[in-house]
């Protein structure tokens, strides 16, 4: 049952005869209490049922657990945490697939607030940074302004960021210079915007990365692309803005 | 130079590095001689000298711009940063004169 035994690795994952367990990171800073994991055990578990189902049904017994939690299906990005060892989102991972006791901790390299909960200002305002909104030179046309089919392509994996912030929690870069290194998510948003045919504020959105901290913090460790629960590719964004910003140099 | 600039200087002074590196090797084992006066005749090649001073040069940026970002990385009191950005600075330009002077020298 050991945390860090091998045989963890080789155990089938998921509930045993309906029952798992828990061992959940506990934190309140302003009770002056050190950090700590408690153990919980539920039984009557399927391994189709989500994490998140699971912590609803703890918090029904100790209503004291503290977490976010939204839609419920993977959309609103709200209950990012960090799950045996890798950051997603509860409501999307299933039992099944976790080996067992789950060990649950917040999101890395963000405050705690309470418990699971991360206080996510500088993570939004790195994102405030990249301008996300589109910046056309002409006035808004009276009609929809539409794209090429060829035109939008160039924005799929990009749009569909739900910030939940796995990505850049997961990143060394971002947790060693939280606020000087834009992050994964935040570099995604800003490739959706470079990327896109309607947005004439290239030059200025490029010449704004390049230096040393915004951009080039990435060492392409590729940690963001291997979490993202919505299978997205930050590095992959971020190598498409350093071939733009190679672009406007030859 | 920092930026788009640094992480291109890395990129192409790697480049430059490895073929480099592949070519001295050949070079090295097709040598009848590893003698003095062998090394002083290959030299006195411009040719040779300047590919030769070339990869000094390439590997001294690669270590700048690769030691730089470890310290951006991890050095966060901005005055030891300071203090060590500038010795490795100092560091990389004192061994770039000294080479460059040697290799006169031997030319
Ligand atoms: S890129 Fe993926 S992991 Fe990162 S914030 Fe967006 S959805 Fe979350
Ligand atoms: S690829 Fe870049 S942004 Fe992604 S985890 Fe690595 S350093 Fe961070
Ligand atoms: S609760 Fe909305 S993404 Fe999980």
């Amino acid at each position: 049952m050991s945390e860090w035994l091998p045989i963890r690795f080789l155990q089938r994952p998921g509930p045993r005869d309906g029952r798992m367990h828990f061992s959940i990171y506990r934190y309140d800073p302003e009770s002056g209490e050190a950090p700590r994991q408690q153990e919980y055990i539920l039984d009557d578990l399927s391994p189709d049922d989500m994490l998140l189902d699971a912590l609803l049904r703890l918090r029904e017994v100790d209503e004291t657990l503290g977490f976010r939690r939204s839609c419920g299906e993977g959309v609103c990005g709200s209950d990012g945490m960090n799950i045996n060892g890798r950051n997603g989102l509860a409501c999307i991972t299933r039992l099944g697939t976790l080996a067992d006791p789950v060990v649950i901790r917040p999101l890395p390299g963000m405050p705690v607030i309470r418990d699971l909960i991360v206080d996510m200002d500088n993570f939004h305002h790195q994102h405030q940074r990249v301008e996300p909104w589109l910046q056309p030179d002409a006035p808004p046309p009276d009609r929809e302004q539409a794209q090429t089919p060829a035109e939008r392509e160039r924005l799929d994996g990009l749009t569909e960021c739900i910030l939940c912030g796995c990505c850049s929690a997961a990143c060394p870069s971002y947790w060693w210079n939280p606020e000087r290194f834009l992050g994964p998510a935040a570099l995604l948003q800003a490739a959706r915007f470079i990327e896109d045919s309607r947005d004439t504020a290239t030059e200025a959105r490029l010449e704004q990365l390049d230096d040393a901290y915004k951009l080039f913090r990435c060492h392409t460790i590729m940690n963001c692309s291997e979490v993202c629960p919505k299978g997205l590719n930050p590095t992959e964004a971020i190598g498409r803005i350093r071939r733009r910003m190679l672009g406007r140099h030859v | 130079m920092s930026g788009l600039a640094a992480w291109l200087i890395q990129r192409l002074s790697a480049l430059y590095l490895g073929a480099f590196t592949v070519y001295a090797l050949i070079r090295l084992s097709l040598a009848d001689s590893w003698s003095h006066a062998a090394w002083s005749d290959w030299l006195a090649a411009p040719w040779n000298a300047v590919t030769l001073w070339l990869a000094a040069l390439a590997l001294l940026l690669h270590a700048w711009v690769g030691g730089r970002d470890v310290l951006l990385d991890y050095v966060h009191p901005i005055g030891l940063r300071v203090v060590m950005l500038t010795g490795l600075a100092g560091w990389l330009l004192g061994s770039g004169i000294w080479f460059t002077a040697t290799l006169l020298e031997v030319m």
